[in-house]
C-alpha cells in the first residue's frame, strides 16, 4: 500500500445537504435531507438497503438532478458538477469496467479521459494491490479484484473527497481489513472518504462522523464518538460469588443508580466513569467483582432504536 | 474533446474490435462489386436481390465504375454503422459504465459529442477498408468481363473515387448518428438496432408502399441516394440536403436527451 501524502484542503464544508429531496414518480427516493460533514476523516453513510444512498451519492455526483433542495461538494453547489468533480473519486454501487480490455487498459483510458497523469494509472494499481494482475481482462477478475480495481479507478484523480458506495462487497476478510486500513490513512491525510455501507459494524470500524438515513429521511448526522457515548450509559458488573448480589444491587440503589440482574451479573444504569467508583464500593463491602465494563449499546442497536423513535436525535 | 477521443479510441482500437465490425463491411461491399460484375454484358438492368439493379458494362467501365460496388452495399454499411453507434453508446448504459466516464468527465457535451467524433472516425476507418476492397475487387473482376479500366485509373476516375468516398463517409456518419439517437432513448443496444433495422429496412419500404409522395423523402432512401450520388428518383443534392437535415436533427434530438436525461443506471 502507498503512503498518502498530507494535504491541506482548506476550511469548509466537505459535503453539505440541505432539504435535498429526489422524487422518481411517486416514490420519494429522498426526502428533506440536510446534513454538513467538514474535511478531513471518514464518513460513514449508513441506511439500510433501499434508504436512498446511491440516490444521494448520484446527486452528490451530478448523475441525477435533485427534484427539490440543494447541495453541495467541496463548495461547489451540485447543479455544476465539472465544478468539483476532477478532485472526486467515486465508486458507484458495483464496480463497473470493460470486461473486455485489461485493468490496466481501463485505468489508462479513465485517467485520458479525465485528464489525470498516466503514471497514477501503475501507482493506484499498486496501492490497491492488483499490480501483478493488471495486464488480465476484467471479465476474468473476481469480484473481489474489480472492488480494488474501482477503489484503484477512483483514486485516479488524487481525490480531496473520495465516495465510495459499499467498497468492501465481495472482500475477502483479510482484503476488508486491507480496503479499511487505505480508508484510514487517506482519511487520515487531510482528504475526506465518505463511505456508504448498510453494515454497520463496518463504519463502527472505520468512521470518525456518520450521516444516517431511513426512507430517504435524515436520522442521524455527527461525530460517531458523540453517538457512541449514547451507547455506553450502562455497566456490566459480575460478581465473584453470586450469594453478592444482592448486596450489590443495594449499593448501586443507594448510589442513585437503576440496577437490573442479568443472569449473575448486574446491568447499571450509569456512566462508564462511575465503575471505578463501584469498584471502590464493592471492596469496601467485601465484594470481589470478577468482571466490570461498560456496557456498550452496537451501531446497530442504536440504529434501529433510533428508526423506531425510541430516541431523540 | 481531445480526451474523450484518445480514451475512446483506446477502447476501440483493438485488433478484435476493429476485425469484427470491418468483416461485414468488407463483406458486403465484396459481395456488392461480385454482384455488379456478374455477366456485366448480358445482366445490365437485372434485379440482384437487395444490391439493387446491375448495371451495364459501360456504366461499370465509367471513371466511377470501380466504386460502384460500394454503392450497392451502402444500406447494409450504413446499418451497420447504426449498430457500432447504438452498442457503443447503449452499452455504457447497460453495463453502467456511463456512470465512471460521466464521473472522468462531467461536460456531458463534451463526452457526448467526442464519443460521437471517435465513433465517426471509426465507421470513416471501416468505409476506407472497404472502398480499398472494392477498388481491389473491381480491378481483379473487370478483366474477366472485359471491362476497360483505363477510366478508372485516369485523375476523373480517381476524383470520382474521392467524391464517391466522401459520400459513402458521409451517408454513413448519418447512419450512425440515427443509432445514436435511439441508444440514448432507449439505452438498450438490442432494442436500438432492432428499432433501427425495423424501421429503415422494413417499415419504410411500407411506408414508401402507401404513401408514395414521402417514400422518396425517408432515411434509408435518401441516405442510400446520397451514397450513390444520387438516383434516378433522388437527385443528389436533395439526397445531400435531407441527408444533412436527418443527421442535424439526430444529433440535436441524441443531445438533449444525453445531456439532460438523470442517469439512474
Amino acid at each position: 500500500m502507498n503512503n498518502f501524502s498530507p494535504v491541506n484542503v482548506g476550511d469548509g464544508s466537505a459535503l453539505s445537504a440541505s432539504g435535498l429531496t429526489k422524487t422518481f414518480g411517486k416514490l420519494k427516493a429522498v426526502e428533506d435531507l440536510t446534513f454538513k460533514m467538514p474535511r478531513g476523516g471518514v464518513i460513514g453513510f449508513v441506511g439500510p438497503n433501499g434508504a436512498g444512498k446511491s440516490t444521494t451519492i448520484r446527486m452528490l455526483l451530478g448523475l441525477i438532478k435533485p427534484t427539490g433542495g440543494n447541495a453541495e461538494v467541496l463548495g461547489h453547489g451540485i447543479c455544476t458538477p465539472s465544478a468539483y468533480l476532477s478532485k472526486v473519486g467515486a465508486l458507484i454501487e458495483a464496480p463497473v469496467f470493460y470486461p473486455g480490455l485489461s485493468g490496466s487498459i481501463n485505468l489508462r483510458a479513465l485517467a485520458k479521459l479525465g485528464g489525470f497523469p498516466p503514471e497514477q494509472v501503475p501507482r493506484v494499481l499498486e496501492t490497491v494491490g492488483l499490480t501483478s494482475r493488471a495486464g488480465d481482462k476484467v471479465a476474468n477478475y473476481s469480484l473481489g479484484m474489480k472492488q480494488r480495481l474501482g477503489i484503484a479507478a477512483a483514486l485516479l484523480p488524487d481525490p480531496e473527497l473520495l465516495i465510495l458506495d459499499e467498497p468492501t462487497n465481495g472482500l475477502d476478510p483479510a482484503g476488508i481489513v486491507e480496503i479499511r486500513s487505505l480508508l484510514r490513512q487517506i482519511g487520515g491525510s487531510g482528504r475526506t472518504v465518505f463511505v456508504s455501507t448498510h453494515l454497520l459494524s463496518e463504519v463502527e470500524a472505520e468512521a470518525d462522523r456518520l450521516v444516517l438515513i431511513h426512507n430517504g429521511r435524515l436520522v442521524f448526522s455527527g461525530e460517531l464518538a458523540d453517538i457512541m457515548q449514547k451507547a455506553c450509559e450502562a455497566v456490566y458488573a459480575a460478581p465473584e460469588n453470586t450469594a453478592d448480589l444482592p448486596l450489590l444491587t443495594r449499593l448501586v440503589s443507594e448510589a442513585g443508580h437503576l440496577a437490573r440482574q442479568e443472569e449473575d451479573a448486574l446491568i447499571i444504569t450509569a456512566p462508564k466513569e462511575w465503575s471505578s467508583e463501584l469498584n471502590r464500593l464493592a471492596t469496601s463491602k467485601g465484594i470481589n467483582l470478577r468482571e466490570l465494563r461498560p456496557q456498550c449499546e452496537s451501531l446497530e442497536d442504536i440504529f434501529l432504536s433510533m428508526t423506531r423513535g425510541e430516541v431523540a436525535k | 474533446m481531445n480526451r474523450v477521443f484518445s480514451s475512446e479510441w483506446l477502447k476501440i482500437a483493438r485488433p478484435a474490435t476493429v476485425l469484427s465490425w470491418m468483416a461485414p463491411v468488407v463483406l458486403f461491399a465484396f459481395m456488392g462489386t461480385m454482384f455488379n460484375f456478374m455477366d456485366a454484358a448480358t445482366g445490365a438492368g437485372e434485379f440482384r436481390g437487395p444490391f439493387g439493379i446491375a448495371p451495364g458494362p459501360e456504366q461499370l467501365a465509367a471513371p466511377d465504375g470501380w466504386i460502384i460496388g460500394i454503392h450497392s452495399a451502402s444500406s447494409f454499411i450504413g446499418l451497420i454503422a447504426l449498430a457500432i453507434f447504438a452498442t457503443n453508446i447503449a452499452r455504457d448504459y447497460e453495463k453502467g459504465t456511463i456512470r465512471i466516464l460521466l464521473i472522468a468527465e462531467p461536460n456531458r457535451f463534451l463526452l457526448f459529442f467526442g464519443k460521437l467524433f471517435t465513433l465517426s472516425s471509426f465507421v470513416v476507418l471501416i468505409t476506407a477498408g472497404a472502398t480499398v476492397v472494392t477498388m481491389l475487387a473491381s480491378l481483379a473482376l473487370a478483366p474477366g468481363e472485359n471491362i476497360s479500366v483505363s477510366a478508372w485509373l485516369s485523375w476523373q476516375g480517381i476524383r470520382e473515387l474521392l467524391i464517391g468516398f466522401a459520400n459513402i463517409s458521409l451517408a454513413t456518419i448519418i447512419w450512425g448518428l440515427i443509432g445514436g439517437v435511439l441508444a440514448v432513448t432507449t439505452r438498450s443496444a438490442a432494442i436500438s438496432i432492432s428499432a433501427g433495422v425495423g424501421f429503415l429496412l422494413i417499415f419504410e419500404l411500407l411506408i414508401a408502399q402507401f404513401v408514395e409522395s414521402v417514400g422518396t423523402k425517408l432515411p434509408a432512401t435518401v441516405l442510400g441516394a446520397m451514397a450513390s450520388g444520387g438516383t434516378f428518383t433522388v437527385e443528389y443534392s436533395t439526397a445531400l440536403m435531407l441527408s444533412l437535415a436527418y443527421g442535424a436533427a439526430s444529433l440535436i434530438v441524441a443531445s438533449l436527451i444525453f445531456i439532460r436525461r438523470d442517469v439512474t443506471d
